[in-house]
Formats: C-alpha cells, sequence, structure tokens
C-alpha cells in the first residue's frame, strides 16, 4: 500500500509547478495514506489535511522562508536524520483548518508517509502563523527522546525569534536543539544541568554554586574545626561521670495528651509526568496514533 | 628544726625523702633508697612527731603581684610565682588550715608533661610554627590544686512539654498529626564526688578540662605525697564552689530524666529538685603547670598528673589561617571543577 501511494505521488500527471510547495488533491475515493491511520471516523481530517510529497520535508505554506533559507534548512535536517535516524519536519502555515496547532501537526505527519521504521519515529515542527504558535509534535522513538521538559525547553528559548520574525533563525535554532538533545541520549534528571544557547546549541551549565560555592562552605566549617581543636579550655556542664550507676531511679508519674491536631496539604499531581527528569506525555491524534509534543505561542 | 616537722627522713641515710611519681614510692635522692609509705610512717613515729603540727606549720610563698599562696616543702623553693610568673614573692608560714581528705598522687613526670606538649601542638596547623617548640616552655611545675568534692544526693521532680509528630499520606493529602504530652517524672539518684576547683588562681574552666581523674587511685592525704611539689590551699570555700557543682549536677539530673520520656521531643517546663550535699571532701589533685611564653604572651597549659590529659588554650596565627584557608578552598575548587569537567556534576 506504501508503495502504491509512492507511485501515485510520484506519478501523479497534478504535479503543480509551485515555486513554494506541492501539494496534490485528496478524494474520498483516494484519500492517499496508509491503511494503518484509517479510521471509520476520520475522512474528514484526512481530506482536510494537504498531501505533499514527503521528501521534500520543508512546507513553507506561509512563505516565511526564501528559497535559500530553505535549503539551507533543508541540508539541515538531511543532516539530523543522518545522525538520529529520526524523520524532520518543518511546516509553515498561514491559516489554520484544524481547530488547534497540535492537531494541524499530527494529522499532517500522520496523513503524509513520514517517519522512520514501523513506529513512524520522526519529529514535526510546525509554525502556526494563524493561532500564533509553534508546535513540536514528537512520534514513535521520538516520543522517548524529547520529554515534555526538553520540548518545554527548547520552545521556551526559541519562541522569541518568533515573535521576533526571525523565522529562519528559529527553525535552525530549534533542529539544533532538538540534534544537540538527541546526542546527550535518552532524558534523564541531568537534563536541567544543560542549558540552550541563542543559537540552538544545548551546553551544560556552569554549575557556580557548586564549584564556588560549596569549596567556600567547606572552608568555613573545615577552618572553624582546626579552631576550635586549639581551644582545649571548655566548662564542664555535667556530672555524668560521678553519677553512682545503681542509685538512678526514675519514674514517669504521668503521661497526659493535652492536644492534638492534624493537618491536610493536598498534594499536587502535575498533568506531565514530565519534570527533568525522562517523562513524555503523550496523547492520540485524530488517526489513533501517540504523539507527544508541546507548543508555544509567540 | 622546721624542715623536720615538715618532710618524712629516709629510713636509710637520714635525708629529706621526696616523693616519685615514676616509681610512686619515696626515692632517696642521697642514698637511692625506696621506701613505701608504711616503712616512712614507721621510721617517723620512731622520731617522734606528732603528724597534726605538721599541716598547720609549713612555707608558704605568697606573691606580691596576685596574691597566690603556694605551699612548698623543704625540698622545693619558689623562686617565682608559678600563677603570674612574678618573681617577688615572700616566704611566710601557714596557720590553721583544713587538712585535706584525699589526695592523687603524680604518676607523670615533667617530662611526661614535655611530651604532652608537644605532642598537642604537633597536629596543630594554626599554631605558630615558632610556638610548637620546646624552647617556649619557660617552666614546668608540678603542683597539687585543692578541690572540692560533693557527694550528692538528688530527688524530685521534673514537669516536660512533649511532642510527638507523624506523618502519613494517601493518594490525595499528607497528614501531619502532632500531639503535644505533658509529662511528669520522679527521679532519685547520687553522685560520688562531683568536682569544683577549689583555687581562684586557674581558670574555673582550665580546671574542669582538666577531668576526668581516676578516683581508683584516691586515697587518704598523706603529707608525705607533697614532697618533691608544690601545692596550694583552697581559697574559693565550700559555700562558693558548691554552686558551681550543683549546676552541673542538675544539669545530668535533668538529662538522664528526659531520656526516659518516651516522645520524639521533650523540653523541660519546670523541676524541682531537692539537692542534698551528703559529705564535702577536700581533695588535693596533682596537675602540672606548663608556662610558655610566646611573643611575650603568657600562655599557661595544665596536664592532669594522673592521666597527662593537657589542656590550655593554642595562640591561632592570622597568617597560617589565611594560608590553610586558602588552600582547603583551592582544593576543594579544583576537585569540583574537576567533577564538572570529568561530567560528573
Amino acid at each position: 500500500m506504501k508503495k502504491l501511494i509512492v507511485f501515485i505521488l510520484l506519478f501523479s500527471v497534478f504535479l503543480p509547478v509551485s515555486a513554494s510547495t506541492n501539494t496534490f488533491p485528496r478524494t474520498t475515493d483516494n484519500l492517499l495514506v496508509s491503511e494503518g491511520v484509517l479510521t471509520p471516523y476520520n475522512q474528514d481530517d484526512i481530506l482536510a489535511t494537504p498531501a505533499v510529497d514527503a521528501s521534500e520535508k520543508v512546507y513553507d505554506f506561509a512563505e516565511l522562508l526564501s528559497d535559500s533559507e530553505e535549503d539551507t534548512i533543508y541540508k539541515k535536517i538531511t543532516k539530523y536524520i543522518d545522525t538520529t535516524n529520526m524523520d524532520f519536519v518543518v511546516v509553515t502555515i498561514s491559516e489554520n483548518n484544524k481547530n488547534s496547532a497540535q492537531s494541524y501537526a499530527d494529522d499532517f505527519y500522520d496523513y503524509n508517509d513520514f517517519g522512520v521504521g514501523s513506529s513512524n519515529t520522526g519529529v514535526l515542527f510546525l509554525v502556526d502563523m494563524d493561532t500564533r504558535e509553534i508546535y513540536i509534535s514528537t512520534t514513535g522513538q521520538a516520543i522517548d527522546y524529547y520529554s515534555d521538559y526538553r520540548i518545554n525547553s527548547c520552545l521556551d528559548n526559541i519562541y522569541l525569534e518568533f515573535s521576533n520574525g526571525n523565522y529562519y533563525e528559529g527553525v535552525l535554532g530549534t533542529i539544533n536543539t532538538l540534534e544537540n538533545y538527541f546526542e546527550l541520549g535518552l532524558p534523564s534528571n541531568k537534563d536541567s544541568n544543560y542549558e540552550i544557547l541563542n543559537d540552538g546549541e544545548v551546553v551544560r551549565k556552569f554549575p557556580y554554586f557548586l564549584v564556588f560555592g560549596i569549596p567556600f562552605i567547606i572552608t568555613v566549617i573545615v577552618i572553624k574545626i582546626m579552631v576550635s581543636k586549639n581551644k582545649l579550655v571548655r566548662k564542664a556542664t555535667s556530672s555524668r561521670e560521678y553519677l553512682v550507676k545503681d542509685s538512678v531511679h526514675i519514674k514517669t508519674i504521668h503521661d497526659r495528651l493535652v492536644s492534638t491536631h492534624t493537618t491536610v496539604t493536598p498534594i499536587y499531581q502535575s498533568n506531565s509526568s514530565g519534570g527533568s527528569g525522562g517523562g513524555s506525555s503523550t496523547h492520540r491524534g485524530s488517526s489513533g496514533r501517540s504523539h507527544g509534543g508541546g507548543g508555544h505561542r509567540f | 628544726m622546721q624542715s623536720s616537722a615538715v618532710n618524712y627522713k629516709c629510713p636509710g641515710c637520714g635525708a629529706d625523702i621526696p616523693f616519685s611519681a615514676e616509681k610512686q614510692c619515696w626515692v632517696c635522692s642521697y642514698c637511692g633508697g625506696e621506701f613505701q609509705l608504711e616503712e616512712l610512717e614507721k621510721n617517723q613515729k620512731e622520731n617522734v612527731v606528732k603528724k597534726d603540727i605538721l599541716v598547720e606549720d609549713k612555707d608558704v610563698y605568697r606573691c606580691e603581684s596576685c596574691g597566690a599562696e603556694i605551699i612548698a616543702d623543704e625540698n622545693m623553693t619558689a623562686t617565682f610565682c608559678v600563677y603570674c610568673g612574678n618573681t617577688a614573692i615572700l616566704k611566710d608560714r601557714i596557720h590553721n588550715s583544713r587538712i585535706p581528705d584525699y589526695i592523687i598522687p603524680f604518676k607523670k613526670v615533667k617530662d611526661d608533661a614535655v611530651k604532652a606538649f608537644v605532642r598537642v601542638v604537633k597536629y596543630k596547623p594554626l599554631v605558630p610554627r615558632e610556638f610548637k617548640t620546646k624552647k617556649n616552655i619557660e617552666k614546668i611545675t608540678g603542683i597539687y590544686i585543692p578541690f572540692w568534692a560533693y557527694d550528692f544526693y538528688v530527688s524530685g521532680k521534673i514537669n516536660f512539654s512533649a511532642t510527638d509528630v507523624h506523618t502519613w499520606s494517601d493518594v490525595r493529602n499528607r497528614y501531619t498529626k502532632t500531639d503535644r504530652f505533658h509529662v511528669t517524672c520522679s527521679g532519685e539518684m547520687s553522685y560520688d564526688k562531683v568536682l569544683a576547683d577549689g583555687s581562684s588562681r586557674f581558670s574555673d574552666d582550665l580546671m574542669d578540662s582538666l577531668e576526668p581523674f581516676d578516683y581508683q587511685e584516691l586515697i587518704s592525704y598523706n603529707q608525705a605525697f607533697l614532697a618533691g611539689f608544690l601545692s596550694e590551699k583552697y581559697d574559693v570555700d565550700n559555700d562558693t564552689a558548691i554552686l558551681r557543682a550543683k549546676e552541673r549536677t542538675v544539669n545530668t539530673t535533668i538529662s538522664l530524666v528526659k531520656e526516659k520520656v518516651r516522645h520524639q521531643t521533650s523540653t523541660m517546663t519546670s523541676h524541682s529538685l531537692d539537692i542534698k550535699s551528703n559529705e564535702v571532701n577536700y581533695i588535693l589533685l596533682p596537675v602540672f603547670m606548663v608556662n610558655t611564653k610566646f611573643h611575650d604572651k603568657q600562655y599557661t597549659f595544665a596536664m592532669n598528673g594522673q592521666t597527662g590529659k593537657i589542656v590550655g588554650d593554642l595562640p591561632i596565627s592570622p597568617l597560617r589561617t589565611i594560608l590553610w584557608s586558602l588552600g582547603i578552598y583551592l582544593v576543594c575548587f579544583l576537585i569540583m571543577l574537576g567533577l564538572y569537567l570529568g561530567g560528573v556534576i
């Protein structure tokens, strides 16, 4: 079936010659999707999703990038795919015909032939000019690599570029960050030791307190002990050594409860299992596939 | 002759015979004879000397500068005040003093005091290097210091307010339950010979720090032990010294009772402790005073003449403190930096 789609895509006579992005029309008879994502209910969602050539990787519907910028981003993505063995897709839209950036991103990914391997591993980065939101959608093993913490850190760092209209820098920075995070391995609680630079590079934070503060505290404690070792004179405040052992008789005459009270503190459970550790929260797209991800307004 | 009244004579040759801490008996420095107390007493009785008079008539050196009174026997001549270092001291006579009840004889000798001093400064990095040499030791003097020793019987009630805190949690909430209790305990206990410094010359804290002494070796006072050492007469009277002894005894009693309160935390709110002093003993305890002078300042150390424990405050060199601080900081800094570069932190 997959091969059939590729066949149809490649030899389609409807190939419109456009400067920006080529799309193929979907019809109820030919939805141009693989069987795995078909459900009895999602036909409308599929029809509302553009069908594209999955090898292009950069789909600039909103015309935010110049041709040469698209080219650079494409090369960057090629490198990302080589390094991570995960797919990467960049989509910009000026109008969102779905109810959120998340559902657009998920549908675009699911109803086109993206992803590596049987789990369709890959990442989609959506710039939604309609809702003014950037959104990262992850699928397959990418869900494991990009925890909520990593995605949120990435978005928090990059969204200002989009606010300022630097779309090209923003997209490159995002790819850079996600590639760097992949190189750190699966998420761990050490992720909080890293920070993201302006160009998206993920670098280890310099632990100022550990490197400068801890030695100071140790020094103060050690010197205090050393000084106290020079003071050999201490007032005696105890007579314990003079106690006649057998002479001690102690009785508890009474032991009375005078008051009791119990305080109740609710335990707040965060929606995501995230934190800086390994948690990735997932949801299901209209296709029924699991996705991870997160967005940020800009 | 006065001296004959103060000192025991060598049963061998008749010379004054001092007590040797090393050999724990009396050794004649002329004929080399070694004698136990019984032998001397037997010999003394034969010489018809009344013991009661002995104590009341002794040489005492009074320091003009600080007022210290040092008792010396015929073997010893005090040429300077052991407390303030003043050399202007007057020889006088002591009268009608209370005879000590017990004494712990010296077990250590002067060399032990030197060794103890060297040992105690050896691994103290903040002590100025020049202070660490034996040269600074000006004088080492063995003195019997007067102490009051009280036998106490303590009884009464103590009130505590106590608290137990338990925490547990279920799926939604964390619970903290705090229970408060009033606890009253009654108790009684005895203390044997709680010490209080009987000399005003030394700081009470310095003398406290010399403790503990091993009472196994406490023996009835016999002035023969004083031979070869200085001693001092008490000048802090019983009524004053007992306050210090009572204070520490009450502290200990409260903390002992507190341990029996079966709650997580407890604080004493009030007590009605009655502290009875059954017996007061006047004890002489052996102390080596080590006088050192460093940069024209006196540092006085005291060594327990029985156990060898040495106490005293050591000078601290500001320069060495700064250097050590920098060194420690640098080492810790490099370790942390290494851990950072190695990716551990």
